[in-house]
């Protein structure tokens, strides 16, 4: 077989994936030609570098779906969900990156433990909002969740962060704030204010913005 | 609460997901969202468009999952519909470029983390150093084709195998392996350019 077509082996056999037969038919070839060792080599090469080279990718940020209730398929809710869920992980993110922006003057790293628990609780809430809204605190053993948020408010917190976190930080939860508005447009209103106090709480425990 | 919701394999989560289980669909996304992130990452590189397109493909994923066919494998499809995303994107950046009239829109600078991990090092001029390696690296990587780059991060760093790559791409065994093999000669050619070879 001419060299030019050996490629598809020496692919194979640089990640480990040729079968005995064909790698046996290889080690033969490459012991008489040194153009394909050499290719076999440079391609290793080129591996090495791409591996070891290659910057870190950073933390991922934890996906917290606020799912719409009821139905799965796509329409309004789905329209709806996408706008929250995209803004509810712009939040998240702010909460899993602030480290990075600190200065030595700023309050201590938040116990993010107790953050995720509590995102990983108001998940569940939202679960079960969604499949028994009409549930009594008997059945459920939960008080229910009443909507705490009111703009006000929301603008109280947020020039609270923005007092301890940098500008682009406080702008990134304008943003946020303004795409719960325009989905609240399209949405169910009594579901967006819910969706909106269990993102408003989910920032809410994180410990950095406790009153000291 | 009580869930209820044993874990399983991605496709049975999915029939639960199917069958009306948001339950299901939390697990899918605890177990795939790092490894989502980190192919997203790798192919765009911007943090924020990375942890946009995560969520569009998992939002994907559940407005969809009834479309999802039995036998098929979930990562496949999930990755398929990133890729498309990643791609529908880069477009987008190609576009403004045009309309902006910049010059190589070069990716952001490696991640927070990763300066964080390199600042730890005790000599700054390695440090240094390997920042320029990562830079060097991103930059060869956007220069080489968009189909090549995809095969390379799909077996370089997701570690896929090359028949699970094919169906990600819907394309034969040997055309992934030769993108691979012109990928990673085009990747050293990119190097060598900027001065990068392995000594």
């Amino acid at each position: 077989m001419p060299c030019n077509e050996w490629k598809d082996q020496w692919i194979a056999q640089l990640y480990g994936e040729l079968d005995p037969a064909e790698g046996q038919l290889a080690e033969r070839h490459l012991a008489a030609c040194s153009a394909c060792r050499r290719t076999l080599e440079e391609l290793g090469s080129s591996r090495r570098i791409l591996r070891e080279c290659a910057p870190a990718v950073p933390a991922a940020p934890r996906v917290v779906m606020l799912r719409p209730r009821g139905h799965w398929r796509a329409g309004w809710a789905f329209a709806s969900g996408l706008a929250l869920g995209a803004t509810a992980l712009v939040a998240i993110a702010l909460l899993a990156w602030g480290p990075a922006r600190r200065g030595a003057d700023e309050p201590p790293s938040p116990d993010w433990s107790r953050v995720e628990a509590r995102l990983q609780q108001i998940e569940l809430l939202v679960h079960e909002i969604e499949t028994r809204p009409a549930a009594s605190v008997q059945e459920t053993g939960r008080q229910p969740l009443e909507p705490q948020l009111t703009r006000a408010q929301f603008n109280q917190e947020l020039e609270r962060i923005s007092r301890r976190f940098d500008v682009e930080r406080a702008r990134d939860l304008e943003t946020f704030w303004q795409s719960l508005m325009a989905a609240q447009v399209r949405a169910d209103t009594r579901m967006d204010r819910t969706e909106q106090a269990l993102t408003y709480l989910a920032l809410r425990q994180d410990p950095r913005l406790r009153e000291r | 609460m009580q869930t209820g919701v044993s874990a399983g394999t991605d496709e049975e989560l999915l029939q639960a997901v199917r069958a009306g289980d948001g339950d299901s669909f939390g697990l899918l996304v605890a177990r795939w969202e790092q490894p989502l992130f980190r192919f997203v990452y790798r192919l765009l590189p911007r943090q924020d468009d990375a942890r946009d397109i995560c969520q569009e493909t998992f939002l994907r994923i559940l407005g969809k999952a009834h479309r999802f066919r039995r036998g098929a494998r979930f990562s496949t499809w999930m990755y398929q519909i990133a890729l498309n995303l990643c791609r529908d994107q880069l477009r987008r950046r190609r576009r403004w470029r045009r309309i902006l009239a910049e010059g190589v829109d070069l990716p952001e600078r490696p991640a927070a983390g990763h300066a964080a991990e390199v600042s730890a090092m005790r000599d700054p001029s390695v440090a240094a150093e390997r920042s320029q390696l990562n830079a060097a690296v991103l930059r060869a990587l956007d220069e080489i084709p968009a189909e090549q780059r995809e095969v390379l991060i799909l077996k370089e760093f997701e570690e896929l195998k090359f028949r699970e790559i094919a169906e990600i791409l819907r394309c034969p065994e040997s055309t992934v392996k030769s993108r691979l093999y012109y990928g990673l000669n085009a990747l050293r050619g990119a190097l060598a350019r900027q001065g990068i070879r392995e000594p």
